[in-house]
């Protein structure tokens, strides 16, 4: 089961590696980690259906997040993958876009990684 | 002249008692007398008759002081002989007697048969006489040495081949003796005034034709004066052989030529004092001119060519009507008011009066007092009246010309000074003027000044205010920039924070790898809050040196790093302003950009303005919603050339219209709805890229393709 996180802040990487130190360890979950919307895509091609989960932001140069999630399900019109955009406070409209895209869930900036750690349980 | 003749004529007429035969003489009168009574005459040459016992019974009587061309025997025959008998008392045997002789003609004077003198030379054959004049004054001395009858024979030949001219009315007398006492005759000639009268003539024509000569030379446009100086001059001309040569010439041809010259230039000088005349009054020459001019050149010239018949009726007629034509001229012109025409009207009535006067005394009407004073002074004031009269008018022409003059110069002078006191006026007034423009201009000069500081404080307010619109227009960007940096340093410290628990699980447990592990993340993790927390200070300080008014400081700058920062600034600003706002933006910067001497703030600030611009263009285009497919982008590129670094910032909006290229570096021009834009964002820009940073910043657009902005810095 991988998870593909797609944030151009590279650091994002770190910190998933550090919250889910123990997941990873243990090798519940598999994190794949691209800084654009293109990289993403590409990822996608290569290891398919391996991936269960997105996490996008949205706001990125080059391909945004909503693009990225449009092209998604362009491929897989239903999840898998589930796609969760990250989104930063308040941002309502992009939520509504996303939700119409067939986003799955949201999670807003700072994340919550208590929550988002239940929520990969579920 | 012609009266000095009639003169004689007349007065001898008095004395001379008429009588037939023996012709007596008791006494003789001072003045003498010319023995014209009892002459005869025979054609033909005999000495015999010259002798006092000769019976001259059969000879016609006859008068030989009269004019010779009244003798036909004169001319019918070469020679001719006159004999006077008269007797005389014994008184004036003892008296010294003399002849005064006059003839037109060669003569032997007998006396008693003795010849007592001989004028000219007389010959048989025609051609060969030789006629002599003789001059005033020419005598013979009578010897009468008892009393008792007395022969006087006179042998007389005329010269038939000369032209002999009638001068006026002067007869050519054939022979005339004039019986005098010797000691009364230097008397009796001084007696007679005529040369005096022309002498004076002479003086005042001479007088008259250097004044009009001076005049006319003076005044070439007056060519009266010219007239009347030749009038003068010609009149001189005549004055001077009549008194100066006629008068010392004996022989006869050269008297009759002078005569002939003189009779023409009298002919002349009324020719030109009628030409004065008309010149004066500035008449129209009209029908009687031309009728008079014909008139005295007719008569002249058959005066000239027919002078033997002594016929000069015509010519004097001419004079007569040249004299009336000048009083008809001045009557006309006094009648249309004509300044001045009334002396040259009276000249001519006083000439008329004094001839009509001068008659009078001729005929004997009046007496003509001694020496026949009253005569001589009537025909010369009669001659110079005319021209009297008009230099009398031409002095007043002139006195009124010059006082017309002095009356303009006045006015001139008046005029003068008014103009003079008008320019003063006018320079007053323009001083004034002047001095209250200037005042105007300082007063304006100080408002402008004012307006100027005013102006420069509004552009610096304005500027300040453009600076805040757009950090205004930034602060959500500004807020998700450092949003995110935060979320790092909340998450990094969170999550380092949980690592030491699990660390301090890790050593209780002596899991040493374990605990490295852990170790080496919390470190990396504190360096990543550093890192992102000086991120989010940095943001805050470019936030704050944005809109900072004094000028900064030239550093090396990383201008990679610059655009990345700025398009992220203005991507998320223009989000959080328009809803639902969401544009593509990527970035093909260079990469090996050396690091760039420029103000980094300002050069934020024209990235920023232009990123705005990108994004609000093409956020334009997408409301517009014209194109369905329609994906917003705005890219960034960054590249060293030979020039030095080109940065191009390209959008696909709305492109801006060919016509207003021109005007969007222009301060205030903005195509933003009011309130949305200063306008000075693009002027600003150009200002900080050409001014601050001797580059240049250019557009190029295709409407409804997009823009592209073009910053092009030199490397220094």
């Amino acid at each position: 089961m991988s998870i593909l996180v797609v944030d151009d802040e590279t650091d994002i990487r770190a910190l998933f590696e550090q919250k889910f130190r123990k997941e990873i360890r243990d090798k519940v979950f598999t994190f794949e980690f691209a800084h654009s919307g293109e990289s993403a895509m590409e990822l996608l091609k290569e290891k398919g259906s391996n991936i269960i989960l997105i996490l996008s932001d949205i706001n990125m140069p080059g391909m945004s997040g909503l693009e990225l999630l449009r092209r998604v399900r362009g491929i897989y019109p239903e999840a898998p993958p589930k796609v969760f955009m990250i989104t930063a406070y308040g941002d309502k409209e992009n939520r509504e876009r996303a939700n119409v895209l067939g986003a799955d869930d949201f999670l807003t900036k700072p994340i919550d990684f208590s929550n988002l750690k239940e929520r990969l349980h579920e | 002249m012609r009266y000095f003749t009639l003169f004689l004529f007349l007065s001898s007429l008095s004395a001379f008692a008429q009588k037939s035969g023996l012709v007596p003489i008791d006494s003789i009168p001072s003045q003498g007398f010319v023995l014209n009574q009892g002459w005869k005459m025979q054609a033909g040459d005999d000495p015999e008759w010259a002798k006092t016992a000769y019976d001259d019974a059969q000879w016609v009587p006859i008068d030989p002081s009269q004019d010779f061309k009244n003798i036909p025997e004169l001319w019918e025959s070469k020679i001719v002989w006159f004999r006077l008998k008269f007797t005389i008392d014994s008184s004036l045997t003892q008296k010294t007697l003399a002849c005064l002789v006059s003839q037109t003609g060669a003569s032997e004077i007998f006396l008693n048969g003795n010849r007592i003198g001989s004028f000219g030379k007389i010959a048989d054959q025609n051609g060969k006489v030789l006629a002599f004049t003789p001059r005033n004054g020419t005598s013979v001395g009578l010897p009468l040495k008892r009393a008792g009858m007395q022969v006087l024979a006179v042998r007389f030949a005329v010269q038939k081949n000369l032209p002999y001219v009638v001068f006026a009315d002067r007869p050519n007398v054939a022979l005339s003796l004039h019986l005098i006492e010797i000691k009364n005759l230097a008397r009796y000639l001084l007696n007679d005034l005529t040369p005096y009268f022309e002498f004076g003539r002479f003086g005042l024509y001479l007088i008259l034709a250097v004044i009009h000569f001076a005049l006319f030379r003076f005044n070439k446009k007056d060519k009266a004066n010219l007239y009347f100086f030749l009038f003068a001059l010609v009149n001189l001309f005549s004055l001077f052989f009549i008194s100066m040569v006629y008068r010392h010439v004996d022989l006869a041809s050269t008297k009759m030529f002078f005569l002939g010259t003189v009779t023409i230039s009298y002919g002349l000088s009324l020719f030109f004092f009628l030409q004065g005349a008309y010149a004066i009054f500035s008449t129209p020459k009209g029908l009687i001119y031309w009728f008079l001019m014909f008139y005295l050149c007719a008569s002249s010239f058959i005066l000239y060519a027919n002078y033997q018949n002594g016929n000069n009726l015509g010519f004097t007629v001419a004079n007569i009507l040249i004299v009336f034509e000048i009083g008809r001229i001045a009557w006309v012109a006094f009648r249309k008011n004509h300044r001045g025409a009334r002396i040259i009207l009276n000249g001519t009535i006083a000439y008329g009066l004094f001839f009509s006067l001068f008659n009078l005394f001729a005929w004997g009407y009046l007496p003509a007092g001694p020496n026949w004073i009253w005569g001589h002074l009537a025909i010369n004031l009669g001659f110079i009246s005319i021209p009297v009269a008009v230099s009398i008018y031409l002095a007043l022409e002139s006195s009124f010309a010059s006082q017309s003059l002095a009356k303009k110069l006045k006015e001139v002078e008046l005029l003068s000074q008014r103009t003079l006191a008008q320019e003063q006026e006018k320079q007053e007034l323009l001083a004034t003027q002047n001095e209250t423009l200037e005042r105007q201009v300082a007063e304006r000069t100080t408002e402008l000044q004012q307006s100027l500081e005013t102006l420069r404080s509004t552009q610096t307010q304005l500027v300040q205010r453009e600076k805040m619109a757009s950090l205004g227009e930034l602060t959500a960007g500004i807020a998700h920039e450092i949003q995110n940096p935060l979320n790092f340093v909340n998450n990094f410290a969170e999550v380092s924070s949980e690592m030491i628990d699990e660390l301090q699980t890790e050593i209780n447990q002596g899991n040493t790898e374990e605990v490295q592990s852990i170790a080496t993340d919390l470190k990396q993790n504190l360096d990543k809050i550093n890192h992102h927390g000086k991120r989010a200070s940095s943001i805050v300080k470019n936030m704050l040196e944005h809109s900072r008014t004094s000028p900064g400081q030239k550093t090396a700058t990383d201008l990679n790093a610059l655009i990345d920062e700025c398009l992220r600034l203005s991507y998320h600003g223009l989000r959080a302003q328009i809803k639902g706002f969401q544009a593509d933006y990527a970035l093909q910067l260079a990469d090996q950009l050396p690091l760039v001497t420029l103000v980094s703030q300002d050069m934020g600030r024209v990235l920023l303005n232009l990123f705005n611009n990108a994004f609000y263009a093409v956020g334009q285009r997408q409301k517009l919603g014209v194109d369905k497919d329609y994906l917003p982008k705005v890219i960034a590129s960054s590249k060293v050339n030979d020039q030095g670094i080109e940065i191009r910032i390209s959008d696909n909006g709305l492109g801006i219209p060919m016509a207003l290229q021109d005007k969007i570096f222009q301060p205030f021009f903005t195509t933003k709805p009011s309130g949305e834009g200063t306008g000075l964002g693009l002027s600003l820009s150009y200002e900080i890229i050409t001014k601050g940073h001797q580059g240049n910043l250019s557009v190029e657009s295709v409407e409804g393709q997009g823009t592209t902005f073009i910053i092009e810095l030199p490397l220094k």
